[in-house]
Parts: structure tokens; sequence; C-alpha cells
């Protein structure tokens, strides 16, 4: 196989490779990205077996072909190397040539025949996809993906609930147990449908292809494997195996108390009191008067913080704690203008938490013992 | 890690001088502390009662054989553990390594405190001043290179004692003493060692491993290591606690039954108590039964059963019903004279975070636990108790903070 290719469309190509690529791992081959010649171009693959990815680059294909080499390396020469078109071939024995200018790399390879297949479908019932601009798709992941679990023995919960409640929605849930983040938007298509879960790693790399642009992004879910196609770029995923836990069941049917308060404030505040809080859990009281709300944190090793900003609320005073980074996660991906309001019912009840003029998003978390 | 100091803080006659110091009456006299009734045991024996062969551990009824003119007083707990946090404070005071055991004794790591207090003896010199001027109560110290040497130091110097073995007198201080003085050699251990000649410390530093390790396995090895003053154990400042036990001695024997299982239910709750203050669940629940035919003086057998729980719990009904059905597993028709109830496999919650996925049962014994304790933080643990459990003293039912660990 021989090519040539710009430096941008190569990066651009490898970029998207690079966090699926294993760093560890005991088959040498899935460190590797594969590159192979096609009608138009070449295109660029690399997998774990659990999610993988494809890109069509634009390249002057002179010699049709495969080969197969270490993503890493082959993205930091690129990298490295000044902007000019590269011309890579493969040489005997699955070697590779890089050269750019005046620069010549030969690096070692592997049979491209061995190059394990992308995750696909094992089956062949076709599942409705649907359509969706990137802009809200990532929106969407934003304000879901914070909450994922990260505690590998809760299978169920370690990564996005897909989920279409109804014909022209999807709605994302993420929770990590101690609380849970739902958006729902309506979409192109698709009936309604059960929902499946999309791993921690591949909602990274869904992130990672929402970055920049504005394009439709074509998601389907089949057999098993989450396929998701924007422009140029493919990106299947093997879905967790697991119940997602039944989160209707957790979300209040009503609160007995509301709070309005400003995203930038009350995020403001519990950046500043939670510093003194301690480090494991991050408590940080919450006592809320009419007209105001107090946020507090005592550390025994190191100190107290409190700070009061204002608030909407009517009805008897009302004390709470909660872990301050579940709300300053939440907070962090919502705009710093918006105005948020929490509901809650007592100090054992999780709190509700809905943006202002949006009835699509709420967040639910539960509170702890101060 | 280099070579470290640790100083060994023992109150002397705790609860006992705590009684002569708060009733001047009592002092220069034989006082102990314990339960008053017929199955009571002692706690702690005053060094006057000591005189008589009373110790702690030993029934009430012999103690009061053996010193009848001893004045015999029920504990204080409250009192206890107000003087012993006073206590803690000033082992504080000299640094921040302190590991407590108990109470009324702990282990301080002073390595890095020898420069700023003019050495290890200058230490425990000011440690005595400090603990007498502020609880007006006597502490014995044993320094040493290794928790074990500093430990028994400090028994070999009581009472109001300080001894200080320094590493190069280390050997020549342990080698003479018994061997049952090594910590882990218990009766057994030792009838093991004696099998083999071994009587003093000096003995088993200078066995051969392999034949240890024949006899004892790799308790052996271990063990000789300790004679050599080998033990890299660290002082632990915080450590968690590894179980938490309450158990109980009857005024008279008990058979299967509801009283039985309301003291049961008692103890569990106690204990499901002091899990939720300290933000911890257990999984494993342990029931402790000693039977009322006597075997011996003093010995009666001793029944226990445990078993480990899908999900660790801090609820008491939830220990209540494991340690009920321990008990079901006992046979019955037994007479027992006490039982005690006690969990391990310890986990930190993660501080006080609820789960939101907890089922309805689970989050209504969230709630009532809740208002449970928040009771018996402001009222104390009489204000409220289980309806079966009622009439049941608790406070006998702690086991004087000697428990388990």
């Amino acid at each position: 196989m021989e090519f040539t290719i710009s430096r941008e469309e190569l990066l651009q190509g490898l970029y998207l490779t690079q966090g699926i690529v294993e760093r560890r791992t005991t088959i040498p081959i899935l460190a590797n990205v594969l590159i192979e010649s096609s009608d138009d171009g070449i295109s660029i693959a690399a997998t774990d077996q659990e999610v993988g990815v494809r890109r069509r680059c634009e390249a002057k294909v002179k010699k049709k072909g495969a080969l197969t080499t270490n993503a890493r390396k082959l993205y930091e020469i690129a990298r490295e190397l000044p902007e000019a078109p590269l011309v890579i071939r493969s040489l005997d024995n699955n070697w590779i040539e890089v050269s750019s200018g005046k620069s010549r790399f030969k690096i070692v390879g592997l049979d491209p025949k061995e190059f394990p297949a992308m995750p696909s479908a094992d089956s062949v019932h076709d599942n409705q996809g649907i359509s969706i601009p990137s802009t809200l798709l990532k929106e969407m992941i934003e304000r879901a993906s914070f909450a994922v679990s990260v505690d590998e023995t809760r299978l169920n919960l370690s990564g996005i609930f897909f989920e279409r409640p109804e014909a022209g929605q999807l709605r994302l849930v993420a929770t990590d147990g101690h609380r849970l983040s739902m958006i729902t938007r309506s979409v192109e298509g698709g009936s309604a449908a059960p929902g499946v879960i999309i791993p921690r790693k591949g909602v990274g790399e869904i992130a990672k292809i929402l970055e920049t642009g504005d394009e439709t992004v074509r998601v389907q879910i089949q057999g098993g494997v989450a396929h998701l196609s924007r422009g140029a770029v493919e990106l299947s995923m093997r879905l967790v195996e697991g119940e997602f836990p039944d989160y209707k069941q957790v979300v209040p049917q009503k609160s007995e108390r509301r709070l309005a308060v400003g995203v930038e404030p009350l995020l403001g505040a519990l950046r500043r009191v939670s510093i003194v809080s301690s480090e494991r859990t991050r408590g940080v009281k919450m006592q809320i008067e009419p007209g105001r709300l107090e946020l507090s944190s005592i550390n025994p090793d190191l100190g107290e913080a409190s700070e009061e900003i204002a608030a909407e609320y009517e009805g008897a005073a009302f004390g709470i704690g909660f872990n301050a980074k579940y709300l300053i996660d939440v907070l962090s991906v919502l705009g710093p203008g918006m105005q948020v309001e929490i509901g809650f019912n007592d100090e054992v009840s999780p709190g509700v938490l809905r943006c202002e003029g949006e009835t699509d998003f709420l967040y639910v978390v539960m509170p702890m013992r101060l | 890690m280099g070579p470290v100091t640790i100083l060994h803080a023992d109150m002397d006659a705790f609860y006992a001088s705590v009684e002569q110091h708060d009733r001047p009456e009592l002092r220069g006299k034989p006082v102990i502390v314990g339960g008053l009734g017929n199955r009571g045991v002692v706690s702690t024996a005053s060094y006057e009662a000591r005189k008589f062969g009373v110790h702690s551990a030993m029934p009430t009824l012999q103690a009061r054989q053996l010193c009848p003119q001893g004045i015999f007083v029920p504990g204080r707990m409250q009192r206890y553990v107000e003087i012993g946090q006073q206590v803690r404070q000033v082992f504080e005071e000299f640094t921040p390594e302190v590991e407590p055991l108990s109470l009324d004794e702990a282990f301080l790591d002073i390595t890095g405190s020898l420069t700023l207090f003019g050495g290890a003896r200058q230490i425990g010199v000011r440690l005595k001043a400090r603990v007498l001027e502020v609880t007006g109560l006597a502490v014995s110290v044993g320094i040493g290179p290794t928790k074990m040497i500093a430990k028994i130091a400090s028994g070999k110097c009581k009472p109001d004692g300080l001894l200080e073995v320094s590493p190069a007198e280390a050997e020549a201080f342990l080698r003479p003493l018994p061997v049952n003085q090594i910590w882990g050699a218990g009766p057994t251990t030792c009838a093991a060692l004696e099998r083999l000649g071994i009587r003093t410390v000096g003995d088993l530093a200078d066995a051969d491993p392999a034949l240890l390790e024949r006899s004892l396995g790799n308790h052996g090895p271990a063990l000789r290591a300790l004679a050599r003053g080998d033990d890299a154990r660290s002082v632990e400042a915080d450590r968690q606690r590894k179980s938490y036990g309450e158990e109980q001695t009857f005024d008279r024997d008990l058979r299967d039954g509801i009283e039985l299982r309301r003291i049961v239910a008692a103890q569990a709750e106690a204990i499901a108590r002091r899990l939720r203050r300290d933000n911890c669940v257990a999984r494993t629940v342990t029931l402790k039964v000693k039977l009322a035919q006597r075997i011996g003086p003093g010995k009666y057998p001793l029944l226990t059963r445990r078993t480990t729980l899908a999900a660790a719990v801090d609820d008491g009904a939830a220990i209540h019903r494991t340690a009920v059905a321990l008990w079901n597993s006992i046979k019955n028709g037994l007479t027992i004279r006490l039982v005690g109830v006690a969990v391990s496999g310890i986990q930190e919650t993660g501080g006080a975070q609820m789960p939101l996925f907890a089922s309805p049962d689970v989050q209504r014994r969230t709630r009532l636990n809740r208002a449970v304790d928040a009771l018996v933080d402001r009222f104390g643990s009489d204000a409220i108790q289980r309806a079966d459990s009622v009439g049941v003293k608790q406070h006998a039912a702690r086991s004087l903070g000697k428990g388990p660990r």
C-alpha cells in the first residue's frame, strides 16, 4: 500500500483513535490503527473490541492495500512533522515507511489481516435509527455523562441509558446510585424503543466526535451494538449488558418545599464553602429560610466556612445536607445565567433540581446526613 | 522507615481510680468496680483490692469471698468516657500519632516529638505530670522501639511507673521474660512451646525456625520475630474499629424465651446506633452465648455462631433478625448466663451519603433510625426503646469499653 495524505487530514483521522487504542494491552494489535484504501481515499480505524472508530480521510492512493501500525507513535510522528504532505507506504514484513520532506521513519507494523473487526451487531434485526443534530446530542450528553458511575462493580450504572420513551423523543439518563441526571429532547424519526446502556468509554468517544461543527448524527441500535455516524466518522460500541434501574421510581412526584436560585451565585458559593469540607465526603449544609439560603461546612481538621446567598423561598426554615460535588457537577453544565429550582420534601428524601423554563431536564440528588 | 520510638500509656486501675478520685472517702481502700449482681463481673479492682487477689474479669461473687471488706461500686461509664477523653487530649499534646486501645490506654508514636521535648524519657515524665494535673490520676508509661516492648514495659512498671527500654537494651529486656509475654502467645501456643522446651522469650528467639514452623505453622516464625524484637507494626492513629459488640451477664440463668430475645434486640439496636454514629455498616453478625452449667471455677462453655449478610447493614432490626436466626441454629432448651451480639466486617459508608435506589422498606427504616438517633442524642438511650426491650438495662449490656475492636 502507498498513499499521500495532508498532515492535517492524517492528524484528524488519528486523533479519534487515540482514546480507543489500549495503553496496556496484552494483545499488541489493539494498540494499532488499521489504514485501508478505499475508492476515494483511505480509512483509519481503531478498536479495543468494545468500542471502534473509523474515519474516512482524503488521500491520493498510489497502490491499494492495508497496513497496521502503532496508533500513538504514528500520531506523534504526524504531530511533530512540519506542515507538508506525508507519504506512507508498506514495506516487506509489514514494515511501514513514513516520509515527509527530508524526514524518514521506518516503523514496525503487523499483518493487517490480523486486525480485529469493529464491534458489530450480533443479529440482523433492524432497529430503526434516529437522526439528531450534533449540537443537540452534545448538549444532552454533557448534561448526563457527569452522573455516570465510575464504580467498576456497578456495571449497570457504568453508562448512559439511551431511551426513546415515545416516538420522536430521545431520553438520556445517568446515575451513580447517589444522584441521577435525566434529559429528554425531541428528535426526528424513530418509534418508541426500550432503553440501552451506552458504555462510559463509548460516551467519551461520542462526545469527541461531537466536539466541533453542527451536522446530523445518525444513531442506530442493533443487536447489542450502538452505531453512530457523523460525516466521515463512524463509531460503534458494544452496549453494557445489565438492567438499568427503574429511574422513574426515584423521581419524587412532588416537592413540598421549593427554592429558586441563580446558577452562578449558587455554584460560586458551593465551590467556596466546600473548600473546607471533608475531602472524602464533601458535605455541605444548606439552611433554607424565606428569601435566603445559607451554605456551611465544618471540618474538624480544618475549620469551617459559611456563605449566604439570596434565594426565593417561602415556607418554614429547613436544613439539609448534600455532597457539594453532586451539586457543583450539575450546575457546571448549566448556563451560568440560568435560574434553577430545587424541590425538597424532608432531610432524608431526594432533592430535585430543574432549570427554570425547561421541562425536559431534571436532576435528582440524595442528601447526606450531616 | 527509620527507627521509631513508641510510648504506651496505661491508666492505673482506671475505673477504680476515678471512683477514688471523685470520692475521697474511698482512697486507700479496696475498691471494686463492676457488675454488682450475683452474676456480675469485676471491671477494675483498685491496687488495695488486688492485694486480696481480686482482678478484672473475675466473678463479683468470688471477689466478695476474697475481699469481704471490699467496697463494691457499680460502674459510671459516662464519667469514665469523660475522663478518657481528657486523657486522650493530653496524649495529643505530645503527638498527633495516638492510637487509642481503649478509654484508658493508647500507643503514641513519639518519634517526631523527641527533639521538641528533649527526648523520650522527658516526654514520659511530662506526660505523667500532665495527666495527673488534668485528671488527678496516675498513668504508667512504657517506652520502647516497638509496640510490644512499650506495652510490656508499661505493664512492668505499674503502678505510676515509667520505664524506658532503649533499642540497645531491647534484647536484654526481652530475653528473660516468660514466653507468654509475647503477643499472640496464648495458653495453647505456650503449651506447644513448652513441649519444645521453650520457656523464655530468649529460648524462642534462639529456636530453630523450621522446628517452630513444624509445630506451630506460620504462627511460629512470626512469634520468633517478635521475640527477637522485630515488630514492624506502626502506631495507627484514628484506627477504624474492626467490630462492635454488646454483651450482658444475667442476674439469673435464662432459658430460651422472649426475655432473651428482648435482650438481644436491645443489644442489636445499641450496636446499630453506634454503627450509624460512626457512619459505618457491618456485614458479619456474631452471637455469643455462655451456658449456665459450670465446667470449672469461673468457667462456662461458650458457644459462638456467626454469619455474613448479603449486604452490610446499620439497622438494628436486621442485626436482631440475624442474631435470632443464629440463636435458633443453636439447639434449644439451653440455660444461659450470658448473651452477646457483635458485628464485624465493618465498612465506612462514605460519610452519610444516602442511596437513591433503596427499597421503600429500607427508606422507611432509614427515616425511623434517624428519628431514633436524634432522640437518643438529645435525651439519652433511655428516651426511646423498642417496646419489647423496655426494662432491659442497656448500660449493663455495654461491655464497659473493653470490648473487642
